[in-house]
């Protein structure tokens, strides 16, 4: 999180990329409806600032106490070297919990695979993580999309954790031997750079 | 109630926090907030003014047609492509998802959308997951979470009926 802010603006290729998308649109409503679109636009922007705005306070102060509650290194330990059903569960749990961006999910399952969890666990931990956490639902989901849209859609995507959980460990099996050796490899490097 | 439900979570988690490390601990993790917000909160800004723009600009009978409940497969294979590419966080993806819901497009391909940006995304795996995790298990995940845009196009809309 820390590395991440450090990057000035002008070199962080996601505020570039948003920015170019922006002022794009911004410039085809401008084409499009004139100077009124723009001020439409504008108007629904501080909208649905004011809407999100609650959720999204308390959904911060709720990542940051969670990270204060279950740092990575514990994850980690939790998670360990248990390639069991109870592995599978605290992996899909930490992931459902586990608050921040992707620069706090994988360094975490970086951490798992080096000190030997199993591919299972680290597929339980990314599928939840992915899936479904529950500060991105209540906090973006809810607001944004609605109660019957955002439960809709996890519901009809929640189960293919277990599928991640079933499935990739066997295609990961399939790749080649050196590939496997050389993931290991890599995660080890970059466990070590994070850290 | 999200709102409700967020505020009875953060007071326990504070209760916890103050339990385990306590009034230190409540400081640790508010500067955590704080980083967190000073780190995304631009990209949030930028995040809702390009979903309002999105929805001035893209006409409404546009996206029904092309995204609307009556779009089938186009729909959520739109909504995948659108997924797998768009870059940023939840505070870009999941507005946007909401305003061209909003603007008539259907559950199915909405669904898609947001699962194929969570599942199966360029900028994220290219510049996290592969340096992170290495190129063995990256594949193995990406081609197992390849169908589930489709799947969450498909089961989404019958579900949202029932909840509705």
């Amino acid at each position: 999180m820390r590395q991440n802010s450090k990057k000035p603006w002008w070199k962080d290729p996601s505020f570039l990329t948003m920015g170019f998308l922006l002022t794009l649109v911004t410039s085809l409503v401008l084409l499009v409806h004139g100077i009124s679109g723009v001020i439409e636009g504008g108007i629904t922007t501080f909208e649905l600032f004011g809407t999100a705005a609650p959720a999204l306070t308390l959904g911060f102060i709720l990542a940051g106490l969670l990270t204060i509650l279950f740092p990575p290194a514990t994850v980690g330990r939790w998670m360990g070297d248990e390639a069991s059903v109870k592995g599978f569960l605290i992996g899909a749990a930490a992931g459902a919990l586990s608050p921040g961006g992707p620069y706090v999910m994988y360094p975490i399952a970086a951490a798992l695979m080096h000190g030997g969890a199993g591919i299972g666990s680290i597929a339980a931990f990314t599928a939840a993580r992915n899936m479904f956490t529950v500060n991105r639902f209540l906090v973006y989901e809810v607001p944004f999309l609605g109660i019957p849209l955002a439960l809709a859609r996890t519901f009809a995507t929640i189960w293919l954790v277990l599928v991640s959980v079933v499935l990739v460990p066997i295609v990961f099996r399939m790749m080649p031997r050196s590939a496997q050796e050389s993931a290991r490899a890599k995660i080890g490097k970059s466990e070590t750079s994070d850290s | 109630m999200s709102t409700y439900l967020l505020a009875v979570l953060v007071l326990l988690a504070s209760v916890f926090v103050l339990q385990r490390h306590g009034f230190s601990g409540i400081r640790e993790g508010v500067i955590t907030s704080a980083l967190l917000l000073k780190t995304v909160g631009k990209m949030l800004i930028l995040g809702m003014a390009l979903s309002a723009m999105t929805q001035v600009i893209l006409p409404e009978e546009i996206i029904t047609k092309w995204m609307g409940n009556e779009s089938g497969l186009t729909g959520i294979l739109i909504g995948t492509v659108v997924g797998v590419l768009i870059p940023g966080g939840p505070y870009v993806v999941i507005p946007l998802a909401g305003s061209v819901f909003l603007s008539g497009a259907g559950v199915g391909p909405v669904a898609a959308f947001i699962t194929a940006w969570n599942t199966i995304p360029i900028t994220r795996t290219v510049m996290w997951e592969w340096p992170f995790l290495g190129g063995a298990f990256t594949w193995s995940r990406m081609i197992v979470n390849l169908p589930f845009p489709f799947v969450a196009g498909f089961l989404s809309p019958p579900i949202f009926n029932l909840i509705k």
